[in-house]
């Protein structure tokens, strides 16, 4: 690793130093200004779209703020009313006794305050003296401030009560009812109840709670005229001064959108004037700034890649290729000036891609980021809605038993006065007590479980004693002694009523009767829960475009959605998948046919869908990608202009006679070099290859970077990030841009780890014996295919392919394949054995089938042979065989030369032996002895005399040339004849007849 | 080269002339007050002043010339001492006009004219201050203030009551709420920072008072202040203060 980025470094040093001898130093300066500024605006750019999408957000949810203001106006409203109408009644309820139960006494009083459930009774007169009272008090009714209670005695009123908050702090209400002329019940609580009520409802809180703003957003309320902060969704400010923290007093106004600073931090805000309050939403800088610098970073890696790409392949062929460079005239605004071809040609092809690939790579960065920074947008909903029903539900709890226990309390405080004035009775009366009770009807049972008085038109009406009907449970109340209220249910009139029963006694305690009361409960049920949903997640304040659905668990009926058209069906039918019903779901949907891209919770058997429309999301990414590809298309293009248009033509050829290097020779020296594993030297490149350098260099460099932040940012990095967000897998399976990204890191992690084992292997093999380096490359290739495998099949997991089932499915095939992979087994094997028998190693020099040359290579399929004219022989290892190793001792280069048969013997080896020595050490191929070994054969021409140099078998065959040279030489020297073929000619005989004399002498 | 320098030199030039002026801002010093609801005061543990009274003074300075006001926080009996002593240039602390004080002082024209009313709680059933018979009035411990309520309950016919003095608007509302005495006679303005749903302004005939700046005897101030404070109630400046602090549609909950 770091030889390559110390090679990189040397390289850009070189051509550092080339731009400066090509006096191109103008352009890099110009370049890298032309980089800059282009980066400023693609970022500036970025920033204003989201920018805009914040303020368009933030006007929404303000607006939305508003709606929400009414609403909890009017729960607040409904809650005080409430209260007041119930001590009211109880005010009324003691007066009705006093009226009509003669043998009330005031002694009862404090005891009754507890029946009652209120703090103090009194008995006052018109003047404000008090007759009677359950126990002391600070109140003195002469007083004008409780002028108000003896309106009572005019007409009846619906009377809100006297609130006094007495100088000890703690404060009172006072209801009153009058009992006669003379006299009214005065009932005194302390109002702590309704001053939380008061609290709860008029605080800031209980409407800016379901507010919020981006992934790190905050909500403030800002008094308008003291600039107090009210309210603090993160409760940091909460009772600070605004402008004490450094808030200009000029920037907060109603509909102000921009950048304001809040504690020496910079925050985009939204600001709207409600009631006496600044609502302040606000986004930090740092949150846009992420955002911003997200997408700018995957943009400015790639253009700097581009710009260096076309600065490097530029100034490298100028530098080689000068000669060959065809030059057009152009006319233009700015006199002739030349317009390079060649480079021009070449050049458009690179600034092509780069406008290309600098859109496609916009889209996605800012597709991923915005899907990923809504994710957790929708996240921090899901999180207030779920915050917001545990809230509803303790609320909906709570309230229910207080209604319970109210109305508890009413009957049997009923059925006390019912008990006292059972023999007085009347339908008249009943009706009054019901009235002033609050109830909506009362019916009195006898002992033997018959209507005696009704407020209704039940009179004569029998609880049955058959056990089937409904009305026989009620009669067992006749029996049990206590108070009962029932569950609500609906009676046969189609009301939602909740019925309370208590028994009714006699002086002695014993059961008298039974009095049953009727309480319509439908506005109750209606406003704790009948709406629940509906008012949950109507009152979540979402930005722009986002949605809340809420799906029955049980049933998947939608029970809340926006387009109320859609309520009430179930939820396949508007297009939502069942498998995407899961708690934890994040990824698109469809509702209606429109894709969304959404989060999934659930919540007391309700699925929340938080999801947002991806059209809208992606609405600004086109205009922003188009924007940006121009803008850099500009910068391209001026580069372009500036590398390819030179106005003198003379200046430019003198640059470009520096180097006249044969460009096919480069080619033939970098493919053996690519067989052995390494780079040519960086000057001996053409520039092709330099430029492959550049991109290989530029991609290992991205790899390695996003790597590393990779494991960084999932050890260190926030729960926010987005790199953390993808690697947490949270997202659907599936063709996207989440799977995108991950396989991307996975490529390049597996990429680094494979570039890291090879190059420890390298350095191992390096100190290694040959066998180690045949083992280290062995292991370099496995451990390249098994990296290649691993991240093959965690991509096709993150498609969304299950590749066992590809496997299984491919099993079938695999027989089908296995014959024919028949040799690709018998290869791998007999590779194997090649490694561990050592039968020739990397380096070596063998025949195999005849073909000489250097083992380049011992794969696990093949092996590869380079030959003296560096073809490569690549021959399956099952093929090897009939192996020649000639490496293992040294070799001999052996050459026969013939003197003629005329020349001394003697001589010529005299010569030799003075010569010998000489040209050993003129020759440097020959390592050992060189020696003469005597006459190998007696020619027909000449004599053979056999001479033997020990060398190094790769150069054998060179040193066999270099000795032939020499001996030439010396027999030249010395004169030695060379025989020349001697071809023996004969002369034809005639064969002539015998002769008489060699007749006669045989006879 | 030469060029880049004498780009320099002006410069450097520049920044220190700037420099030597922002060391010398115009500095006006102003009295206030900040225990006056809605005219000068401040809130928990913050140690900026807000109100009326400020707003007139920062931009009174602004209409002046200066660069930058002080303020000053004086006690309602130091603010002629502070003047004559002339540890402030002026005093905008909700100083009433009367002739006495005009013939000691340089007094502005009022930059607030206000009316005393007469408050009650709402559960008194009162509508006028005439039903006030036998009641206890409260007021803010001051002689102007005093002058007002007896005027008020003259007018008004009513001749048996007491006054009670309370150190503070503070406790002068709590008292009120707590049934201690019956009505309160108070400041328009003042009121805006007390007023809540369950209280009642009678109907009553009430003396003005009008806030002037307060400046020593021919400091010089007075000639410019008053211009200032004419334009202030030409362009609507003044109008737009008297919604923003005497609002008493507003509960003050928050």
């Amino acid at each position: 690793m770091h030889l390559r980025i110390n090679g990189a470094i040397q390289r850009l040093i070189m051509s550092f130093n080339s731009l400066k001898q090509t006096k191109k130093f103008k352009i890099v300066i110009s370049t890298i200004v032309l980089f800059i500024a282009t980066i400023f605006a693609v970022a500036y750019v970025q920033y204003k779209s989201i920018e805009l999408e914040y303020s368009q957000n933030i006007r929404t949810e303000l607006s939305q703020v508003e709606g929400n203001i009414l609403e909890v106006d009017d729960k607040w409203g409904l809650a005080i009313d409430s209260y007041d109408k119930l001590i009211q009644s109880k005010a009324d309820t003691l007066a009705y006794v006093f009226r009509n139960v003669p043998q009330y006494n005031y002694y009862q009083l404090a005891r009754d305050s507890k029946d009652y459930m209120v703090d103090n009774i009194m008995i006052v007169d018109r003047n404000g003296n008090i007759v009677a009272r359950g126990k002391e008090t600070q109140a003195d009714f002469k007083k004008p401030i409780f002028n108000q209670l003896r309106e009572c005695f005019k007409y009846s009123t619906d009377s809100t009560g006297v609130s006094v908050k007495y100088l000890n702090g703690e404060s009172y209400l006072y209801y009153s009812s009058a009992i006669d002329s003379e006299r009214m019940v005065v009932v005194e609580v302390l109002s702590s109840t309704l001053e939380e009520l008061v609290k709860e409802f008029s605080s800031w809180k209980s409407v800016l709670k379901n507010v919020s703003v981006g992934t790190s957003g905050t909500v403030l309320a800002v008094s308008n005229l003291t600039y107090m902060i009210g309210y603090d969704s993160d409760d940091i400010y909460t009772g600070k001064d605004a402008l004490e923290l450094g808030l200009r007093a000029d920037d907060i106004k109603d509909d102000f959108s921009g950048w304001i600073n809040l504690d020496n931090r910079r925050y985009f805000a939204g600001i709207k004037e409600i009631d006496d309050a600044y609502i302040v939403c606000m986004v930090p800088l740092t949150e846009i700034i992420v955002r911003m610098t997200g997408v700018t970073i995957f943009i400015l890696i790639f253009i700097l890649a581009i710009i260096s790409m076309m600065l490097i392949y530029a100034v490298l062929i100028m530098g080689h290729c000068g000669s060959v460079n065809k030059y057009v005239k152009l006319r233009t605004f700015l006199g002739n000036v030349l317009f390079n071809r060649t480079l021009g040609r070449r050049l458009s092809a690179i600034v092509i891609i780069g406008i290309v690939g600098i859109f496609y790579l916009t889209l996605y960065a800012q597709t991923l980021l915005s899907l990923s920074n809504n994710s957790i947008t929708s996240e921090r909903y899901i999180v207030k809605i779920r915050e917001y029903i545990d809230d509803y539900l303790g609320d909906y709890e709570a309230e229910s038993n207080y209604y319970d226990e109210a109305y508890f309390n009413k009957i049997s405080i009923a059925s006390k006065i019912v008990s006292d004035m059972m023999d007085r009775i009347d339908s008249v009366k009943l009706s009054e007590l019901s009235r002033v009770i609050g109830v909506d009807a009362i019916d009195v049972f006898d002992k033997s479980g018959r209507v005696i008085v009704s407020t209704d038109d039940n009179l004569g009406y029998y609880l049955s004693t058959a056990s089937d009907d409904e009305s026989f449970l009620l009669r067992r109340y006749l029996n049990n002694r206590g108070t009962y209220v029932l569950d609500p249910a609906y009676d046969e009139w189609g009301d939602y009523v909740q019925y309370g029963v208590a028994s009714l006694y006699d002086k002695t305690h014993g059961i008298v009767g039974l009095i049953r009361t009727k309480q319509d409960t439908e506005n109750r049920e209606k406003i704790l829960a009948g709406a629940s949903m509906h008012s949950i997640l109507g009152s979540v304040i979402t930005d722009n475009a986002t949605e809340c659905i809420a799906i029955e668990k049980d049933t998947l009926k939608v029970e809340y959605i926006e387009d109320v058209r859609l309520k009430g069906r179930q939820a396949q039918n508007i297009g939502i998948a069942e498998k995407v019903l899961t708690d934890g779901y994040d990824g698109y949907i469809y509702i209606m046919n429109e894709q969304y891209f959404a989060n999934v919770t659930e919540s007391n058997g309700y699925y929340i869908i938080v999801a947002t429309p991806v059209s809208k999301l992606n609405s600004s990414h086109m205009s922003v990608s188009l924007k940006v590809t121009l803008l850099c298309t500009i910068a391209l293009f001026i580069l372009f202009i500036l590398l390819c248009v030179t106005r003198d033509k003379k200046s430019e050829l003198d640059e470009n006679e520096l180097s006249v290097i044969n460009d096919k020779f480069k080619e033939y020296q970098s493919a053996s070099m690519r067989w052995r594993n390494k780079r040519l030297k960086w000057g001996e490149q053409t520039p092709e290859q330099q430029l492959f350098t550049v991109i290989s260099d530029t991609i290992s460099f991205i790899a390695i970077l996003v790597t590393i932040s990779v494991f960084i940012i999932n050890e260190t990095g926030d729960k926010d990030s987005i790199i953390v967000y993808i690697l947490s897998g949270h997202w659907e399976r599936g063709l996207n841009i989440f799977s995108l990204t991950a396989s991307l890191i996975a490529i390049s992690i597996g990429f680094v780890v494979q570039i890291f084992i090879k190059r420890i292997l390298e350095m191992l093999s390096d100190s290694l014996n040959a066998r180690g380096t045949t083992i280290c490359r062995m292991l370099g290739s496995s451990v390249k295919y098994i990296i290649f495998f691993v991240v093959a099949f965690y991509c096709l997991r993150l498609y969304g392919v299950n590749p066992s089932t590809l496997l299984a499915s491919a099993g079938v095939m695999s027989v089908v394949i296995g014959l024919g992979a028949n040799t690709l087994m018998s290869d791998i094997i007999a590779g194997i054995f090649l490694i561990f028998e050592g039968e020739f190693r990397v380096g070596d020099i063998v025949t195999i089938d005849d073909f000489r040359g250097v083992v380049l290579d011992i794969g696990i399929r093949t092996t590869k042979i380079e030959d003296d004219y560096h073809n490569i022989k690549i021959i399956s290892n099952s093929k090897v065989s009939g192996i020649l190793n000639m490496t293992k001792k040294i070799s001999y280069a052996e050459i026969f030369v013939s003197i003629d048969y005329g020349e001394s013997l003697e001589r010529v080896e005299g010569i030799f032996k003075i010569e010998f020595p000489l040209i050993k050490e003129r020759l440097d191929r020959i390592k050992g002895d060189l020696f003469y070994t005597n006459v190998s054969a007696l020619g027909d021409n000449g004599v053979i005399l056999r001479i033997l140099a020990e060398c190094d078998e790769a150069e054998r065959p060179q040193a066999i040339r270099d000795l032939n040279r020499e001996m030439k030489l010396l027999f030249d020297k010395y004169n030695i004849n060379v025989p020349y073929p001697q071809i023996t000619i004969n002369e034809q005989i005639d064969y002539s007849k015998r002769k008489v004399e060699e007749i006669s002498k045989t006879e | 080269m030469k060029k880049l320098f004498s780009f320099i030199l002006i410069i450097s030039s520049v920044l220190v002339l700037s420099g030597c002026k922002m060391n010398n801002p115009k500095t006006l010093v102003v009295g206030v007050r900040d225990d006056a609801p809605n005219f000068g005061f401040s809130i928990g543990d913050s140690s900026r002043v807000f109100g009326y009274d400020l707003d007139i003074a920062k931009e009174l300075a602004l209409r002046l010339g200066y660069d930058k006001v002080e303020y000053v926080v004086l006690k309602a009996e130091e603010r002629e001492e502070a003047v004559n002593s002339g540890a402030v240039d002026l005093v905008i602390a909700c100083y009433s006009y009367s002739d006495d004080r005009a013939e000691q002082f340089d007094l502005s024209v009022p930059y607030f004219e206000d009316d005393n009313l007469i408050v009650t709680t709402t559960s008194t059933m009162f509508k006028n201050a005439s039903e006030l018979n036998n009641c206890t009035i409260g007021i803010f411990d001051s002689d102007a203030l005093y002058e007002c309520a007896e005027y008020s309950m003259n007018m008004a016919g009513v001749n048996d009551y007491d006054i009670k003095r309370f150190p503070s608007y503070t406790e002068l509302v709590a008292n009120l709420v707590a049934s201690e005495i019956d009505a309160i006679c108070i400041d328009g303005c003042m009121l805006a920072g007390y007023y809540s749903g369950n209280m009642e302004i009678l109907e009553a005939d009430s003396l003005n008072s009008d806030y002037c700046v307060l400046m020593k005897k021919n400091s010089g101030y007075l000639s410019d202040v008053n211009e200032a404070l004419a334009s202030m109630k030409e362009d609507g400046f003044i109008d737009a203060l008297e919604d923003k602090w005497c609002n008493t549609e507003v509960d003050n909950e928050f």
